[in-house]
């Protein structure tokens, strides 16, 4: 391969994971930016939803249909979750600790019924185009096309819909929303479910990219929670923009320099930004950095 | 009040004499198995101690332990190559481990809560691959072997437990020092300390320099025992069972990371030769039910129940 087709592969692969990425961290966004409340189990929800996407190839017969079956049972586990933190949502170590726990009961039963041999969904869609001379797969440009759809409906629903506005408003000040009959709870509930959708649809989109383990999730949660916290807590469209640049980073890096190399400089480099500028993270980051 | 509080520690010493006792005579009574699986018991115990001073004293929840772990048992390993004896070798695990925990927690401490979970977790995995990435240094996942020049099992059965005694009289003398009080304040309420006119971040940097040390202490002996060491040992899920052992065991405890530590050691070694895989999934359900109903941890539990055993409420 010449340099030129390297850095296109790089771009190309970079954009799509990227994508991918951008759309479970929009999740975990909802659960931690909107509402505080850490959830370290969303890379293994993300997990179930890839296997839910074997499932569907391996015993029912078509792929396609997980793009629907994984993002309604793992946006139940969404709920299910939520539920089990009702009382100690509100403290970030507490929750933190809880659901590495319930990190553990996934990727530990995932181990005891699928095993630990990786699993292979095939490409959904063999037909390729060619670029630079190499044969480039049509599927992962529909990934990209899929998780731009998704994002799109994200941003809408949390920025233009009235259940968006109930969210944001729960994560400014949540006693004052319930005092004037904002369901907090509910929303609660409803954005772990949203959260667990988004998980399981992104793991459906990449099963056919990569091969799944059960340890494929917790792999992908510190990436996933650092994009998060980069991005700034609450916007959608920022998660994005740090997630396409964090992966296209990282896929030139990994093409030029070896996988290794390329995710150690990713996260050094992101451990800098939050370093240099620890603010970046806090609720309200203009305005404490004003003071 | 106080009579009860004073039969409850003289109640308490006493079980600790006969745990002691027990210990003190084990290799006699059991197979060879059993006193290697006592000897990592007391090793993991005092890595779970380490890990409590920064969370249950320091109230950081960092899962960056096991980069203080490996440091720790690359350090004894050169200094083995280097010809150096065994208790040199440990000194400078705890010191070189030590010095690295300043140089972290110096980093880490002005960031806070969930974030600061995040970034101790990207630090450990940063220095895994660092470690994976260079082979000279490290053997990578292959690892290398310890030149030890072991002496015996029951030899070193006894070397650890003189020295996870001796460092649970240390972290308690500690715990209960002026220093170790600043440390819970600042856990409690960190503005306040502040306020107060404690410099918060040296207490908290200080705190990670001690229990980097200790890390480095217990990955310096775990290398020494098993002769061995791997960039596996810098890998977080090391970190994540020193935070597993501690809360279970009983965080801002001294006792409670041992109890965890051995507890769960056990429960490991047992169920992996009837069930296989279902020991994580285990552990996952004991963290939630600690995290949610058991925030004392089984040490407290513990606690409890010898309490009430004697009759001594009312």
């Amino acid at each position: 391969m010449g340099q030129i087709s390297k850095l296109a592969f790089g771009l190309l692969n970079g954009a799509t994971w990227g994508t991918v990425l951008a759309l479970l961290s929009s999740g975990l966004n909802v659960v931690f930016g909107l509402m505080g409340t850490v959830n370290v189990a969303h890379g293994s929800l993300y997990m179930v939803g890839a296997y839910l996407a074997w499932i569907c190839f391996a015993s029912l017969g078509s792929f396609w249909l997980s793009l629907i079956v994984s993002p309604l049972a793992v946006g139940l586990l969404g709920v299910l979750i939520g539920l089990l933190l009702k009382p100690i949502r509100k403290n970030p170590i507490l929750s933190v600790l809880g659901t590495f726990g319930v990190t553990l009961v996934l990727q530990g039963s995932a181990l005891v019924l699928w095993g630990g041999t990786p699993r292979r969904v095939p490409l959904p869609l063999d037909s390729s185009f060619s670029l630079f001379g190499t044969g480039y797969s049509f599927y992962r440009i529909f990934v990209a096309i899929v998780s731009g759809l998704v994002l799109f409906c994200l941003w809408f629903l949390v920025e233009r819909t009235k259940f968006g506005l109930s969210l944001r408003a729960a994560r400014e000040d949540s006693e004052l929303s319930s005092a004037i009959g904002i369901p907090v709870f509910t929303l609660f509930l409803l954005g772990f479910g949203l959260g667990g959708a988004l998980a399981g649809v992104s793991g459906a989109l990449i099963a056919p990219l990569v091969s799944l383990t059960p340890g494929m999730g917790l792999r992908v949660f510190a990436i996933v929670f650092l994009i998060v916290i980069v991005g700034g807590l609450g916007k959608v469209w920022r998660s994005v923009i740090v997630a396409i640049s964090f992966a296209v980073f990282r896929g030139l890096a990994s093409v030029f320099l070896d996988s290794t190399k390329g995710l150690i400089l990713t996260f050094f480099f992101a451990l800098l930004v939050i370093l240099v500028n620890p603010n970046v993270l806090g609720r309200r980051p203009a305005n404490e950095n004003k003071n | 009040m106080k009579t009860k509080t004073s039969r409850d520690v003289r109640k308490f010493i006493a079980i600790m004499i006969l745990i002691l006792a027990g210990l003190g005579v084990l290799p006699f009574f059991v197979g060879r198995f059993h006193v290697v699986l006592v000897t990592e018991a007391l090793i993991l115990g005092v890595y779970a101690l380490s890990f409590d001073l920064i969370f249950g004293y320091g109230g950081m929840l960092s899962f960056g332990q096991s980069v203080f772990f490996g440091v720790g048992a690359y350090t004894i390993l050169y200094s083995f190559k280097g010809g150096l004896g065994l208790g040199v070798s440990l000194l400078l695990a705890v010191f070189v481990a030590g010095i690295f925990g300043l140089l972290v927690g110096s980093a880490v401490v002005r960031v806070r809560g969930a974030k600061f979970f995040l970034i101790t977790l990207v630090g450990s995995i940063l220095f895994y691959l660092l470690a994976l990435d260079n082979r000279w240094l490290t053997g990578g996942s292959d690892g290398m072997i310890v030149p030890t020049g072991f002496s015996g099992l029951a030899e070193n059965y006894y070397l650890v437990l003189g020295i996870s005694l001796s460092v649970i009289i240390f972290a308690t003398v500690l715990v209960n020092s002026p220093l170790g009080l600043v440390f819970k304040m600042i856990r409690d309420n960190e503005r306040r300390a502040g306020l107060l006119g404690y410099s918060v971040g040296r207490y908290k940097v200080t705190a990670f320099a001690i229990g980097g040390g200790l890390a480095g202490l217990a990955g310096g002996l775990y290398a020494y025992t098993t002769g061995f060491a791997s960039a596996g040992f810098f890998h977080w899920t090391r970190s994540a069972d020193a935070v597993v052992w501690t809360i279970l065991g009983g965080a801002g405890t001294v006792v409670g990371p041992f109890v965890g530590a051995a507890l769960l050691t056990f429960v490991r070694e047992t169920l992996s030769a009837i069930m296989g895989n279902i020991y994580p999934v285990i552990v996952g359900v004991l963290l939630i039910l600690a995290v949610i109903v058991f925030p004392g941890g089984l040490f407290g539990l513990l606690k409890g129940a010898v309490r009430n055993f004697g009759g001594s409420d009312e």
